[in-house]
Protein backbone atom coordinates (compact mmCIF):
# COMPACT_ATOMS: atom_id res chain seq x y z
CA UNK A 1 0.00 0.00 0.00
CA UNK A 2 0.96 3.64 -1.04
CA UNK A 3 0.05 6.71 0.94
CA UNK A 4 1.14 10.19 0.34
CA UNK A 5 1.03 12.74 3.42
CA UNK A 6 2.35 16.42 4.51
CA UNK A 7 3.21 17.03 7.57
CA UNK A 8 3.72 20.66 9.11
CA UNK A 9 7.45 20.93 11.36
CA UNK A 10 4.66 21.19 14.56
CA UNK A 11 3.04 18.14 13.37
CA UNK A 12 6.54 16.19 12.37
CA UNK A 13 7.71 17.48 15.88
CA UNK A 14 4.69 15.88 17.51
CA UNK A 15 5.12 12.46 15.09
CA UNK A 16 8.52 11.98 15.91
CA UNK A 17 8.07 12.20 19.61
CA UNK A 18 5.52 9.42 19.58
CA UNK A 19 8.02 7.41 18.00
CA UNK A 20 10.59 8.25 21.18
CA UNK A 21 8.69 7.68 23.09
CA UNK A 22 8.21 4.40 22.15
CA UNK A 23 11.90 3.91 21.70
CA UNK A 24 13.46 1.16 23.63
CA UNK A 25 16.01 3.20 24.81
CA UNK A 26 13.54 6.16 26.72
CA UNK A 27 11.30 3.08 27.53
CA UNK A 28 14.06 1.84 29.66
CA UNK A 29 15.07 5.11 30.93
CA UNK A 30 11.77 5.47 32.14
CA UNK A 31 11.36 2.41 33.66
CA UNK A 32 14.63 2.24 35.53
CA UNK A 33 16.34 5.82 35.44
CA UNK A 34 16.16 9.56 34.04
CA UNK A 35 14.88 10.96 30.36
CA UNK A 36 16.59 13.93 30.64
CA UNK A 37 15.49 17.17 27.88
CA UNK A 38 16.50 19.78 27.08
CA UNK A 39 13.33 22.11 27.03
CA UNK A 40 12.34 22.94 23.23
CA UNK A 41 9.72 22.56 20.61
CA UNK A 42 10.82 19.47 19.76
CA UNK A 43 11.15 17.78 23.04
CA UNK A 44 7.81 19.56 24.55
CA UNK A 45 5.62 17.06 22.46
CA UNK A 46 7.51 14.25 24.16
CA UNK A 47 7.17 15.05 27.17
CA UNK A 48 3.77 15.52 26.59
CA UNK A 49 3.55 11.62 24.92
CA UNK A 50 5.17 10.27 28.42
CA UNK A 51 3.51 12.68 30.97
CA UNK A 52 0.10 13.00 29.23
CA UNK A 53 0.37 16.22 29.45
CA UNK A 54 2.18 19.86 28.95
CA UNK A 55 4.37 20.87 31.03
CA UNK A 56 4.09 23.79 33.42
CA UNK A 57 7.23 24.82 33.92
CA UNK A 58 8.28 28.06 33.58
CA UNK A 59 11.15 27.55 31.24
CA UNK A 60 10.04 25.42 27.84
CA UNK A 61 12.24 26.79 25.30
CA UNK A 62 15.55 28.30 25.64
CA UNK A 63 16.82 30.11 21.96
CA UNK A 64 15.12 29.92 18.85
CA UNK A 65 15.15 31.13 15.60
CA UNK A 66 12.45 33.78 14.72
CA UNK A 67 11.14 35.35 12.11
CA UNK A 68 13.68 38.24 13.30
CA UNK A 69 16.41 36.81 14.47
CA UNK A 70 18.24 34.04 16.29
CA UNK A 71 16.42 34.84 19.76
CA UNK A 72 16.33 33.61 23.73
CA UNK A 73 12.79 33.37 25.59
CA UNK A 74 12.59 35.60 28.18
CA UNK A 75 12.96 33.80 30.91
CA UNK A 76 16.58 32.22 29.76
CA UNK A 77 17.61 35.82 28.95
CA UNK A 78 16.83 37.20 32.82
CA UNK A 79 18.43 33.71 34.59
CA UNK A 80 21.46 34.52 31.66
CA UNK A 81 21.64 38.19 33.09
CA UNK A 82 21.22 37.44 36.51
CA UNK A 83 23.50 35.13 36.80
CA UNK A 84 26.84 36.29 35.70
CA UNK A 85 28.23 32.86 35.67
CA UNK A 86 25.94 31.30 33.23
CA UNK A 87 28.16 32.82 30.21
CA UNK A 88 31.26 32.27 31.49
CA UNK A 89 33.84 29.00 32.90
CA UNK A 90 31.06 26.22 34.28
CA UNK A 91 28.04 28.33 33.23
CA UNK A 92 26.42 25.39 30.78
CA UNK A 93 26.94 23.24 33.98
CA UNK A 94 25.25 25.47 36.31
CA UNK A 95 21.85 25.86 33.36
CA UNK A 96 19.16 24.76 35.46
CA UNK A 97 16.30 24.26 33.17
CA UNK A 98 16.48 20.42 31.67
CA UNK A 99 13.31 18.54 31.99
CA UNK A 100 13.76 15.50 34.61
CA UNK A 101 11.73 12.56 34.27
CA UNK A 102 12.21 10.21 37.01
CA UNK A 103 9.60 8.01 38.86
CA UNK A 104 6.95 9.09 36.75
CA UNK A 105 7.47 12.48 37.91
CA UNK A 106 8.37 15.95 35.75
CA UNK A 107 10.74 18.16 37.17
CA UNK A 108 12.85 21.31 36.44
CA UNK A 109 15.63 22.93 38.50
CA UNK A 110 18.48 20.52 38.93
CA UNK A 111 21.86 21.68 37.23
CA UNK A 112 23.44 19.93 34.33
CA UNK A 113 26.27 18.80 36.56
CA UNK A 114 24.47 17.25 39.40
CA UNK A 115 22.29 15.37 36.79
CA UNK A 116 25.60 14.30 35.03
CA UNK A 117 26.40 13.06 38.21
CA UNK A 118 23.64 10.85 38.38
CA UNK A 119 22.97 9.68 34.84
CA UNK A 120 24.55 5.96 33.62
CA UNK A 121 23.75 3.70 30.98
CA UNK A 122 20.52 3.12 31.56
CA UNK A 123 19.56 7.23 30.79
CA UNK A 124 18.49 9.00 28.04
CA UNK A 125 19.17 12.52 26.96
CA UNK A 126 16.93 14.17 24.20
CA UNK A 127 17.88 17.76 22.89
CA UNK A 128 16.47 19.20 19.73
CA UNK A 129 18.80 20.30 17.02
CA UNK A 130 19.17 22.91 14.45
CA UNK A 131 20.51 21.38 11.33
CA UNK A 132 20.56 17.56 9.46
CA UNK A 133 22.57 17.43 6.21
CA UNK A 134 21.91 14.74 3.55
CA UNK A 135 24.14 12.43 5.13
CA UNK A 136 22.01 12.60 8.45
CA UNK A 137 24.51 14.13 10.67
CA UNK A 138 22.85 16.77 13.20
CA UNK A 139 24.23 19.90 14.66
CA UNK A 140 23.38 22.33 17.40
CA UNK A 141 23.69 26.12 17.11
CA UNK A 142 25.53 27.34 19.84
CA UNK A 143 24.81 30.75 21.99
CA UNK A 144 26.77 30.35 24.62
CA UNK A 145 30.64 32.20 24.90
CA UNK A 146 32.60 29.39 26.03
CA UNK A 147 32.58 25.42 26.44
CA UNK A 148 29.97 24.64 23.73
CA UNK A 149 27.15 25.14 25.14
CA UNK A 150 24.87 22.70 27.18
CA UNK A 151 25.23 20.18 24.43
CA UNK A 152 28.89 20.14 24.45
CA UNK A 153 29.04 19.62 28.07
CA UNK A 154 26.43 16.88 27.38
CA UNK A 155 28.60 15.48 24.90
CA UNK A 156 31.69 15.66 27.42
CA UNK A 157 29.79 13.91 30.15
CA UNK A 158 28.37 11.15 27.78
CA UNK A 159 32.04 10.05 26.94
CA UNK A 160 32.24 9.38 30.49
CA UNK A 161 28.78 8.09 31.94
CA UNK A 162 27.87 6.20 28.92
CA UNK A 163 24.09 7.42 28.78
CA UNK A 164 22.05 7.98 25.25
CA UNK A 165 21.63 10.83 23.66
CA UNK A 166 19.24 11.61 20.94
CA UNK A 167 18.53 13.95 18.68
CA UNK A 168 14.82 14.54 17.68
CA UNK A 169 14.83 16.05 14.22
CA UNK A 170 12.14 17.17 11.32
CA UNK A 171 13.24 17.36 7.88
CA UNK A 172 12.57 21.14 7.89
CA UNK A 173 16.50 21.57 9.01
CA UNK A 174 17.86 19.83 6.42
CA UNK A 175 20.56 22.22 4.97
CA UNK A 176 22.25 21.13 1.87
CA UNK A 177 26.23 20.88 2.78
CA UNK A 178 27.51 18.78 5.47
CA UNK A 179 27.51 19.75 9.36
CA UNK A 180 31.40 19.68 9.34
CA UNK A 181 31.27 22.73 6.64
CA UNK A 182 28.62 24.09 8.10
CA UNK A 183 30.16 24.22 11.20
CA UNK A 184 33.68 25.25 9.57
CA UNK A 185 31.84 28.56 8.29
CA UNK A 186 30.27 29.52 11.46
CA UNK A 187 33.31 28.82 13.89
CA UNK A 188 34.45 32.32 13.51
CA UNK A 189 30.83 33.78 15.47
CA UNK A 190 32.69 36.57 17.67
CA UNK A 191 34.25 38.24 14.35
CA UNK A 192 30.63 38.52 12.83
CA UNK A 193 30.73 41.79 11.87
CA UNK A 194 26.77 41.62 11.15
CA UNK A 195 24.48 39.02 12.78
CA UNK A 196 20.87 38.81 12.79
CA UNK A 197 20.20 37.84 16.44
CA UNK A 198 22.78 35.92 19.37
CA UNK A 199 25.68 35.25 17.57
CA UNK A 200 26.34 31.21 16.59
CA UNK A 201 28.59 28.61 15.94
CA UNK A 202 27.47 25.04 15.07
CA UNK A 203 28.49 22.26 16.65
CA UNK A 204 28.32 18.73 14.87
CA UNK A 205 26.70 16.45 17.23
CA UNK A 206 26.75 12.52 17.49
CA UNK A 207 24.12 10.08 18.76
CA UNK A 208 20.84 9.01 17.68
CA UNK A 209 19.03 10.81 15.20
CA UNK A 210 15.56 10.19 14.84
CA UNK A 211 13.72 12.06 11.65
CA UNK A 212 10.34 11.60 10.72
CA UNK A 213 11.52 8.89 8.45
CA UNK A 214 12.75 6.94 11.38
CA UNK A 215 10.06 7.70 13.31
CA UNK A 216 7.54 5.96 10.80
CA UNK A 217 9.84 2.72 10.45
CA UNK A 218 9.97 2.73 14.76
CA UNK A 219 6.08 3.32 14.49
CA UNK A 220 5.26 0.93 11.92
CA UNK A 221 7.77 -0.66 10.01
CA UNK A 222 6.71 0.98 6.73
CA UNK A 223 9.25 3.32 4.78
CA UNK A 224 8.68 6.75 4.01
CA UNK A 225 10.61 9.11 1.34
CA UNK A 226 10.75 12.24 1.17
CA UNK A 227 9.17 13.64 -2.40
CA UNK A 228 8.61 17.39 -2.03
CA UNK A 229 9.18 20.05 0.92
CA UNK A 230 7.78 23.41 2.04
CA UNK A 231 4.16 25.00 1.27
CA UNK A 232 2.74 28.47 1.65
CA UNK A 233 -0.14 29.84 4.09
CA UNK A 234 0.80 28.43 7.08
CA UNK A 235 3.04 24.91 5.40
CA UNK A 236 6.27 26.72 5.28
CA UNK A 237 8.82 23.92 6.07
CA UNK A 238 6.33 21.34 5.76
CA UNK A 239 7.30 17.73 4.26
CA UNK A 240 5.87 15.42 1.60
CA UNK A 241 6.43 11.53 2.26
CA UNK A 242 5.73 8.88 0.07
CA UNK A 243 4.58 6.25 2.50
CA UNK A 244 4.97 2.06 1.55
CA UNK A 245 4.61 -1.51 2.84
CA UNK A 246 2.26 -4.07 3.82
CA UNK A 247 -0.87 -2.68 4.17
CA UNK A 248 -1.17 -2.84 8.02
CA UNK A 249 2.22 -0.66 8.41
CA UNK A 250 0.54 1.72 5.80
CA UNK A 251 -2.19 1.72 8.06
CA UNK A 252 -1.05 2.25 11.22
CA UNK A 253 1.78 4.82 9.83
CA UNK A 254 -1.63 6.83 8.68
CA UNK A 255 -2.92 6.51 11.98
CA UNK A 256 -0.02 7.98 13.94
CA UNK A 257 0.14 10.32 11.31
CA UNK A 258 -3.47 11.73 11.40
CA UNK A 259 -3.21 11.61 15.32
CA UNK A 260 -0.15 14.25 14.59
CA UNK A 261 -2.02 16.78 12.07
CA UNK A 262 -3.10 19.76 13.49
CA UNK A 263 -0.83 19.51 16.42
CA UNK A 264 -0.21 23.09 17.91
CA UNK A 265 2.32 24.34 20.58
CA UNK A 266 0.86 24.86 23.42
CA UNK A 267 3.41 26.99 25.19
CA UNK A 268 4.11 30.85 24.30
CA UNK A 269 6.95 31.73 23.31
CA UNK A 270 8.14 35.06 24.88
CA UNK A 271 10.26 37.56 23.56
CA UNK A 272 11.03 40.96 24.30
CA UNK A 273 11.05 43.92 22.31
CA UNK A 274 13.88 44.49 20.85
CA UNK A 275 13.77 48.31 21.85
CA UNK A 276 13.41 47.10 25.33
CA UNK A 277 15.78 44.30 25.51
CA UNK A 278 19.18 44.45 27.73
CA UNK A 279 20.69 41.17 26.22
CA UNK A 280 24.36 42.48 25.20
CA UNK A 281 24.98 39.03 23.11
CA UNK A 282 22.43 40.02 20.87
CA UNK A 283 23.21 42.38 17.91
CA UNK A 284 19.90 43.66 17.65
CA UNK A 285 19.84 44.84 20.98
CA UNK A 286 17.68 48.25 20.87
CA UNK A 287 17.01 47.68 17.13
CA UNK A 288 14.54 49.28 15.26
CA UNK A 289 14.65 47.61 12.14
CA UNK A 290 11.30 47.37 10.28
CA UNK A 291 11.20 43.39 10.42
CA UNK A 292 11.80 43.26 13.97
CA UNK A 293 8.36 44.77 15.27
CA UNK A 294 6.58 42.01 16.93
CA UNK B 1 33.74 40.29 6.66
CA UNK B 2 31.28 38.07 8.25
CA UNK B 3 27.60 38.19 8.23
CA UNK B 4 24.81 35.56 10.26
CA UNK B 5 21.45 36.13 8.68
CA UNK B 6 18.27 34.38 8.78
CA UNK B 7 15.45 34.40 6.11
CA UNK B 8 12.41 33.02 5.78
CA UNK B 9 10.73 31.28 3.33
CA UNK B 10 8.52 33.72 1.66
CA UNK B 11 11.67 36.05 2.24
CA UNK B 12 13.69 33.73 0.32
CA UNK B 13 11.51 34.16 -2.48
CA UNK B 14 11.94 37.91 -1.99
CA UNK B 15 15.71 37.47 -2.57
CA UNK B 16 15.92 35.13 -5.08
CA UNK B 17 13.03 37.07 -6.85
CA UNK B 18 15.57 40.11 -6.71
CA UNK B 19 18.70 37.62 -8.49
CA UNK B 20 16.52 36.31 -10.73
CA UNK B 21 15.52 39.67 -12.07
CA UNK B 22 19.10 40.73 -12.22
CA UNK B 23 20.38 37.81 -14.41
CA UNK B 24 21.00 39.05 -17.98
CA UNK B 25 19.38 36.38 -19.41
CA UNK B 26 16.03 37.44 -17.73
CA UNK B 27 16.75 41.18 -18.45
CA UNK B 28 17.20 40.63 -21.95
CA UNK B 29 14.16 38.49 -22.32
CA UNK B 30 12.10 40.96 -20.57
CA UNK B 31 13.35 44.02 -22.69
CA UNK B 32 13.89 42.36 -26.41
CA UNK B 33 11.75 39.11 -26.00
CA UNK B 34 9.64 37.22 -24.13
CA UNK B 35 9.44 35.84 -20.40
CA UNK B 36 7.03 33.75 -19.40
CA UNK B 37 6.20 33.07 -16.03
CA UNK B 38 4.55 29.91 -14.13
CA UNK B 39 2.11 31.84 -11.52
CA UNK B 40 3.04 30.97 -7.73
CA UNK B 41 4.63 31.73 -4.38
CA UNK B 42 8.14 31.57 -5.93
CA UNK B 43 7.87 33.69 -8.92
CA UNK B 44 5.33 36.12 -7.52
CA UNK B 45 8.21 38.66 -6.49
CA UNK B 46 10.05 38.05 -10.21
CA UNK B 47 6.84 39.53 -12.04
CA UNK B 48 7.04 42.26 -9.69
CA UNK B 49 10.50 42.97 -9.64
CA UNK B 50 10.68 42.70 -13.66
CA UNK B 51 7.90 44.83 -13.89
CA UNK B 52 7.17 46.71 -10.71
CA UNK B 53 3.90 46.18 -9.93
CA UNK B 54 1.98 43.08 -8.58
CA UNK B 55 0.55 40.52 -10.88
CA UNK B 56 -3.60 41.44 -11.67
CA UNK B 57 -4.23 38.14 -12.75
CA UNK B 58 -7.50 36.26 -11.22
CA UNK B 59 -5.03 33.46 -9.18
CA UNK B 60 -1.39 34.44 -7.93
CA UNK B 61 -0.69 30.55 -7.68
CA UNK B 62 -2.19 26.96 -8.82
CA UNK B 63 -1.04 23.84 -7.08
CA UNK B 64 -0.01 24.66 -3.25
CA UNK B 65 1.18 22.64 -0.65
CA UNK B 66 -0.87 23.72 2.64
CA UNK B 67 -1.38 22.71 6.28
CA UNK B 68 -4.24 20.84 5.62
CA UNK B 69 -2.98 18.51 2.37
CA UNK B 70 -2.59 19.53 -1.45
CA UNK B 71 -5.31 22.05 -2.59
CA UNK B 72 -5.71 24.27 -5.61
CA UNK B 73 -6.39 27.78 -5.87
CA UNK B 74 -9.39 28.75 -5.28
CA UNK B 75 -9.74 30.44 -9.27
CA UNK B 76 -8.33 26.94 -10.76
CA UNK B 77 -11.53 25.02 -9.66
CA UNK B 78 -13.90 27.13 -11.29
CA UNK B 79 -15.47 26.49 -14.65
CA UNK B 80 -13.72 25.37 -17.57
CA UNK B 81 -10.07 25.54 -15.29
CA UNK B 82 -11.03 22.48 -13.81
CA UNK B 83 -8.66 19.75 -14.77
CA UNK B 84 -11.86 17.09 -15.25
CA UNK B 85 -13.73 19.71 -17.43
CA UNK B 86 -14.67 18.53 -20.67
CA UNK B 87 -13.70 21.23 -21.98
CA UNK B 88 -10.06 21.72 -20.20
CA UNK B 89 -7.15 21.92 -22.61
CA UNK B 90 -3.98 22.74 -20.94
CA UNK B 91 -2.60 24.37 -23.91
CA UNK B 92 -5.96 27.08 -23.68
CA UNK B 93 -5.13 28.42 -19.93
CA UNK B 94 -4.56 31.99 -20.19
CA UNK B 95 -3.16 31.85 -16.22
CA UNK B 96 0.66 32.59 -16.87
CA UNK B 97 2.71 35.26 -16.75
CA UNK B 98 4.12 37.17 -19.22
CA UNK B 99 6.69 40.08 -20.35
CA UNK B 100 7.09 40.51 -24.14
CA UNK B 101 9.16 43.40 -25.35
CA UNK B 102 9.04 45.49 -21.77
CA UNK B 103 5.37 45.18 -21.64
CA UNK B 104 3.19 43.11 -19.77
CA UNK B 105 0.76 40.62 -21.72
CA UNK B 106 -2.31 39.11 -20.63
CA UNK B 107 -5.11 36.89 -22.04
CA UNK B 108 -2.25 34.75 -24.20
CA UNK B 109 -2.76 31.03 -23.80
CA UNK B 110 -0.36 28.79 -22.45
CA UNK B 111 -0.09 27.23 -26.20
CA UNK B 112 0.19 30.85 -27.87
CA UNK B 113 2.92 31.66 -25.75
CA UNK B 114 5.00 28.95 -26.17
CA UNK B 115 4.69 29.02 -29.94
CA UNK B 116 6.29 32.47 -29.88
CA UNK B 117 9.17 31.28 -27.77
CA UNK B 118 12.64 31.44 -29.19
CA UNK B 119 16.28 30.35 -27.88
CA UNK B 120 16.74 33.55 -26.12
CA UNK B 121 13.50 33.48 -23.92
CA UNK B 122 13.14 32.24 -20.58
CA UNK B 123 10.60 30.42 -19.12
CA UNK B 124 10.51 30.76 -14.98
CA UNK B 125 8.74 27.99 -12.89
CA UNK B 126 8.43 27.27 -8.85
CA UNK B 127 9.37 23.52 -7.46
CA UNK B 128 8.40 21.47 -5.24
CA UNK B 129 11.49 19.69 -4.30
CA UNK B 130 15.22 20.42 -4.71
CA UNK B 131 18.27 17.93 -3.46
CA UNK B 132 21.48 18.65 -2.45
CA UNK B 133 22.93 18.83 -5.60
CA UNK B 134 20.52 21.40 -7.37
CA UNK B 135 18.64 19.54 -9.27
CA UNK B 136 14.57 20.21 -8.76
CA UNK B 137 11.14 18.11 -9.11
CA UNK B 138 7.62 19.44 -9.23
CA UNK B 139 4.35 18.10 -8.03
CA UNK B 140 2.09 17.16 -11.12
CA UNK B 141 -1.35 16.76 -10.76
CA UNK B 142 -3.28 15.43 -13.55
CA UNK B 143 -3.20 16.82 -17.10
CA UNK B 144 -1.34 20.05 -16.13
CA UNK B 145 0.62 22.59 -18.94
CA UNK B 146 3.27 21.21 -17.76
CA UNK B 147 3.58 18.55 -21.02
CA UNK B 148 2.81 21.90 -23.30
CA UNK B 149 5.89 23.59 -21.72
CA UNK B 150 8.18 20.78 -22.32
CA UNK B 151 7.11 19.86 -25.91
CA UNK B 152 8.18 23.78 -27.09
CA UNK B 153 11.54 23.35 -24.70
CA UNK B 154 12.28 20.42 -26.05
CA UNK B 155 11.86 22.26 -29.67
CA UNK B 156 13.39 25.36 -28.85
CA UNK B 157 16.02 24.97 -26.08
CA UNK B 158 14.85 28.37 -24.14
CA UNK B 159 15.99 29.22 -20.79
CA UNK B 160 13.81 27.30 -18.04
CA UNK B 161 14.91 29.00 -14.57
CA UNK B 162 13.46 27.57 -11.59
CA UNK B 163 13.84 29.97 -8.18
CA UNK B 164 14.02 27.41 -4.84
CA UNK B 165 14.31 28.25 -1.76
CA UNK B 166 16.36 26.06 0.78
CA UNK B 167 13.03 25.24 2.24
CA UNK B 168 12.47 23.05 -0.96
CA UNK B 169 15.41 20.59 0.31
CA UNK B 170 14.85 16.64 0.44
CA UNK B 171 17.49 14.67 1.56
CA UNK B 172 17.35 11.74 -1.00
CA UNK B 173 18.22 12.48 -4.86
CA UNK B 174 15.11 13.81 -7.05
CA UNK B 175 15.11 11.32 -9.49
CA UNK B 176 14.66 8.59 -6.64
CA UNK B 177 12.15 10.87 -5.26
CA UNK B 178 10.40 10.81 -8.69
CA UNK B 179 10.86 7.05 -9.04
CA UNK B 180 8.39 6.66 -5.94
CA UNK B 181 5.80 9.44 -6.36
CA UNK B 182 3.23 7.99 -9.14
CA UNK B 183 -0.11 9.20 -7.85
CA UNK B 184 -1.86 6.42 -9.49
CA UNK B 185 -0.55 3.82 -7.22
CA UNK B 186 -1.76 5.71 -4.12
CA UNK B 187 -4.50 4.58 -1.90
CA UNK B 188 -4.07 7.21 0.27
CA UNK B 189 -3.43 10.83 0.03
CA UNK B 190 -4.49 14.38 1.92
CA UNK B 191 -6.42 16.50 -0.57
CA UNK B 192 -4.74 15.77 -4.48
CA UNK B 193 -2.80 12.93 -5.21
CA UNK B 194 0.07 14.47 -7.36
CA UNK B 195 3.37 13.27 -8.83
CA UNK B 196 7.34 14.18 -8.65
CA UNK B 197 8.33 15.34 -11.75
CA UNK B 198 12.51 15.95 -12.51
CA UNK B 199 13.36 18.49 -15.29
CA UNK B 200 15.43 17.48 -17.56
CA UNK B 201 17.12 20.46 -17.84
CA UNK B 202 17.12 23.86 -15.87
CA UNK B 203 19.16 26.57 -13.76
CA UNK B 204 17.69 26.34 -9.76
CA UNK B 205 19.05 29.20 -7.80
CA UNK B 206 18.54 29.16 -4.21
CA UNK B 207 19.78 31.61 -1.75
CA UNK B 208 23.07 30.96 -1.85
CA UNK B 209 23.00 31.73 -5.56
CA UNK B 210 21.03 34.75 -5.01
CA UNK B 211 23.69 35.95 -2.79
CA UNK B 212 26.39 35.43 -5.17
CA UNK B 213 24.63 36.95 -7.93
CA UNK B 214 23.59 40.09 -5.98
CA UNK B 215 26.82 40.59 -4.83
CA UNK B 216 29.68 38.19 -5.30
CA UNK B 217 29.36 37.15 -1.44
CA UNK B 218 29.18 33.48 -0.68
CA UNK B 219 26.83 31.91 1.51
CA UNK B 220 26.70 29.08 3.65
CA UNK B 221 23.94 27.39 4.87
CA UNK B 222 24.40 27.20 8.82
CA UNK B 223 20.86 25.76 10.24
CA UNK B 224 17.43 25.13 9.14
CA UNK B 225 14.03 25.95 10.69
CA UNK B 226 12.38 27.67 13.31
CA UNK B 227 9.24 29.37 15.39
CA UNK B 228 6.22 31.35 15.11
CA UNK B 229 6.52 31.77 11.54
CA UNK B 230 10.14 31.03 11.39
CA UNK B 231 9.04 27.07 9.74
CA UNK B 232 11.28 26.89 7.23
CA UNK B 233 13.48 29.43 7.78
CA UNK B 234 17.05 29.29 6.78
CA UNK B 235 20.63 30.74 8.81
CA UNK B 236 23.24 31.19 6.46
CA UNK B 237 26.74 32.98 7.28
CA UNK B 238 27.73 35.36 4.85
CA UNK B 239 31.60 36.04 3.73
CA UNK B 240 33.21 38.03 1.05
CA UNK B 241 35.35 41.42 1.13
CA UNK B 242 33.75 44.13 2.84
CA UNK B 243 31.49 45.74 -0.41
CA UNK B 244 30.58 42.12 -1.34
CA UNK B 245 29.04 41.47 2.51
CA UNK B 246 27.45 44.82 2.99
CA UNK B 247 26.08 44.81 -0.52
CA UNK B 248 24.78 41.44 0.12
CA UNK B 249 23.30 42.43 3.64
CA UNK B 250 21.98 45.32 1.63
CA UNK B 251 19.17 43.06 -0.58
CA UNK B 252 18.54 40.78 2.46
CA UNK B 253 17.44 43.55 4.86
CA UNK B 254 14.90 44.64 1.83
CA UNK B 255 13.45 41.24 1.68
CA UNK B 256 12.74 41.11 5.58
CA UNK B 257 9.66 41.30 6.20
CA UNK B 258 7.69 39.83 2.76
CA UNK B 259 4.72 38.61 2.48
CA UNK B 260 2.68 36.99 -0.09
CA UNK B 261 -0.94 37.93 -0.50
CA UNK B 262 -3.89 35.64 1.13
CA UNK B 263 -4.19 32.06 -0.60
CA UNK B 264 -7.77 31.79 -1.34
CA UNK B 265 -8.48 27.88 -1.24
CA UNK B 266 -12.18 26.17 -1.48
CA UNK B 267 -14.04 24.86 1.59
CA UNK B 268 -13.43 20.98 1.66
CA UNK B 269 -16.90 19.97 2.07
CA UNK B 270 -18.29 22.34 -1.28
CA UNK B 271 -15.45 22.07 -3.75
CA UNK B 272 -15.89 21.27 -6.96
CA UNK B 273 -12.34 20.20 -7.82
CA UNK B 274 -13.77 16.19 -8.70
CA UNK B 275 -10.30 15.05 -9.03
CA UNK B 276 -9.47 15.48 -5.58
CA UNK B 277 -9.57 11.46 -4.72
CA UNK B 278 -8.70 12.09 -1.36
CA UNK B 279 -10.90 15.48 0.38
CA UNK B 280 -10.01 15.68 3.69
CA UNK B 281 -13.06 17.60 5.01
CA UNK B 282 -14.19 15.24 7.28
CA UNK B 283 -10.99 15.33 9.00
CA UNK B 284 -10.17 16.97 12.66
CA UNK B 285 -6.63 19.20 11.15
CA UNK B 286 -9.00 20.43 8.09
Amino acid sequence: MRAQVTLLPTESKKLIAKALANADEVKTALKEGLVVMHPSSSTLFLAEEIMGKVPETEVWMCGAITPRAACGDDAVKVWMTTHPEARGKGGPESFPFSWVIEKGKLSQGETLASLFARMGPRDVYVKGVNAIDPQGKVGVLIGNEVEGGTIGKVIAAQKHKNFNIIYPVGLEKLIPVSIQEAAAAARDRLNLSYAMGSRCSLLLCEGKVVTELKAIKLLTGAEAIPIAAGGVDGAEGAITLLVSGEDNQVILAIAYIEEAKGAKISREFRQTDCTKCNDEHCSLRGGTKPWLKI
Amino acid sequence: MLAQVVLTPTESKKLIAKATAKLDVVRKAAAEGLVVIHPSSSTYFIFEELTGAKPKTNYWVCGVVTPRGMCVEMAMTLGDRSPRSDKYDPGELRGLWAIKNGKVITESTTAELMKQMTAKDVYIKGVNALDSLGNVGILVGERGGLSVVLSAWKKKKFTLIFPAGLEKLIPIPVRQATMEAKQAMYEYGMGLPAGLFAYPDGKSITEIDAVKILSGAIAIPIASGGLGGAEGATTLIIKGTNKQVREAIKFIEQSKGAKLPALRLSNCSDCPVPHCRFPVGDKHWA
